[in-house]
């Protein structure tokens, strides 16, 4: 049996959903409500004492990690493949992972966690925020709730984030010049894991991502639309209200 | 034709260098000092654009990112698997390799570049250490260099960097009471990757890292120092670095 326990189709969760979708592969869906702080509640700690989605069981086995999930599933799952047959193609495929998540994705976490959850914590009532981080398992996590519910990140830390965002998609923009697909001109993991931080992001940064100055980007995105997989991962449930939706669908 | 463009026998290079040793691929070393900040220079500018090592060329491809470059090693070349089959395996393999790369290794790092890396540089002609910052390609890689030489690592960094590193300590003592290696019951190249980061962890963490505490990482430590492939890669280091790895002989 296959499970997946997740959040929105949004960030990491979105990648592994989407990996699936795109794999056809039947699972059986666990939502964890983060708004409900779900992810921090022993019930699911037992299943992944970090406290993070998105975490995948199969057959009792926990998986973790949404980009090393996604490697887990294209080995056990091959018969549609997303990682290049060529080694070199394969090795870019990893590096470009990497910078994903060591770069992309802390960039654009740090402006989600400024401009969304900041908007949850503070509403939260002092006595009830302290109930809550002391369940949170990882101090990590811990402090960037008390950040946000505090006085947030620093200007210069949220332009250098900025910074990265805009290095991100000109890379991108370079690696799609004459390819429809980030790597090797063929749908893989990397992809699979850009989609979502890309997908809005126009919106969010129209100085950083339009047609003018990126526009094979633009191009990419709606091809990844297009994609049934796609339709199908951001048919996943989204209990977000509307007024904080920031990325995503 | 292949060129590993390295430093020592440690953290990041040390990665594809064991990985190549423990395969049994021969391969042409380019030594590049660090210490020196070879890995600016133009000539290698031109090979890697980003300025940072080891980088392995191939042919006439080039390779970057040392733990994308192991799992490329081992696909790539005939030798000796370093990759589980079973896929649950690895995952655990990736899965620690992730850990180290985005975690263990990054705290680890900060308290080197603190201890050694700025000491080693810091007496030069500050002109001169200058005018090597200013060519770095990379601003992450500027702002480490800047707070290595000018020692503005603030100590709560290097405190938090601290705990991650005991936290991790007691993850690696833990895994390795339940299995002999961290992916499972082979060596894989999540040992590999650890133990370039690892392998002076006693000499670093003493009072985290040793016989009493953490027996079965001391034993892994000493069980991957054995093995004729680290031998063999510790045989081409060429500063004091790698004399902390003798430290492990039984």
């Amino acid at each position: 049996m296959l499970e997946l326990y997740h959040a929105e189709p949004v960030a990491n969760s979105m990648k592994v959903l989407l990996c699936l979708k795109e794999k056809k592969i039947d699972f059986v869906s666990h939502y964890v409500d983060l708004m409900r702080f779900e992810q921090h509640e022993p019930a699911f700690v037992a299943i992944n004492p970090n406290g993070q989605v998105p975490v995948l069981v199969h057959d009792g086995a926990v998986i973790t990690e949404s980009t090393v999930i996604n490697e887990y599933l294209d080995d056990v799952f091959p018969a549609i493949p997303f990682r290049p047959a060529n080694m070199v193609d394969r090795a870019h495929m990893r590096v470009w992972n990497k910078f994903v998540d060591d770069v992309y994705t802390p960039a654009l976490s740090m402006i989600g966690w400024h401009t969304l959850v900041r908007r949850i914590a503070v509403n939260i009532e002092k006595g009830k925020l302290a109930e809550l981080l002391a369940r949170i398992p990882l101090k990590e996590q811990r402090d960037k709730w008390a950040t946000v519910a505090g006085d947030s990140f620093t200007e210069e830390q949220l332009a250098d984030s900025k910074r990265k965002l805009g290095i991100s998609v000109q890379k991108m923009e370079a690696m799609l010049k004459n390819s429809d697909y980030l790597i090797g001109n063929q749908f893989s993991l990397a992809d699979l894991n850009t989609y979502s931080n890309t997908a809005s992001l126009d919106r969010l940064f129209p100085d950083l991502m339009n047609p003018t100055a990126t526009p094979c980007v633009i191009a990419w995105v709606e091809r990844m639309n297009a994609r049934p997989g796609v339709q199908a991962a951001l048919a996943m449930p989204n209990k977000v209200p509307d007024a904080l939706r920031v990325f995503g669908a | 034709m292949l060129t590993l463009y390295h430093w020592e026998p440690n953290a990041n290079s040390g990665k594809p260098m064991l990985a190549l040793k423990e395969k049994g691929v021969a391969f042409e070393s380019h030594y590049l000092d660090l210490l020196n900040f070879d890995q600016h220079s133009p000539e290698y500018l031109k090979i890697n654009p980003n300025g940072t090592i080891p980088a392995l060329v191939h042919d006439d491809l080039l390779l970057i990112e040392s733990t994308a470059i192991m799992e490329y090693v081992d696909q790539a070349f005939d030798g000796p698997q370093l990759t589980p089959s079973d896929p649950y395996e690895r995952w655990r393999m990736r899965w620690w390799m992730k850990y180290f790369d985005y975690y263990f290794a990054p705290s680890l790092s900060m308290i080197g570049w603190s201890v050694f890396v700025g000491p080693s540089v810091r007496e030069r002609d500050p002109d001169e250490l200058r005018a090597k910052i200013d060519r770095i390609p990379m601003k992450e890689r500027r702002i480490a260099w800047q707070k290595a030489i000018y020692n503005t690592f603030s100590a709560e960094e290097l405190a938090e960097s601290g705990r991650r590193l005991d936290l991790g300590i007691l993850k690696i003592e833990a895994v390795l009471t339940r299995r002999p290696w961290l992916a499972g019951e082979t060596y894989s190249l999540a040992d590999a990757n650890a133990y370039n980061t690892a392998y002076a962890l006693p000499f670093s963490r003493p009072d985290s890292c040793n016989d009493e505490k953490t027996p079965h990482l001391m034993e892994w430590l000493r069980k991957i120092y054995e093995r004729p492939a680290t031998q063999s890669m510790a045989s081409m280091g060429r500063t004091t670095l790698v004399s902390r790895m003798a430290l492990l002989a039984r």
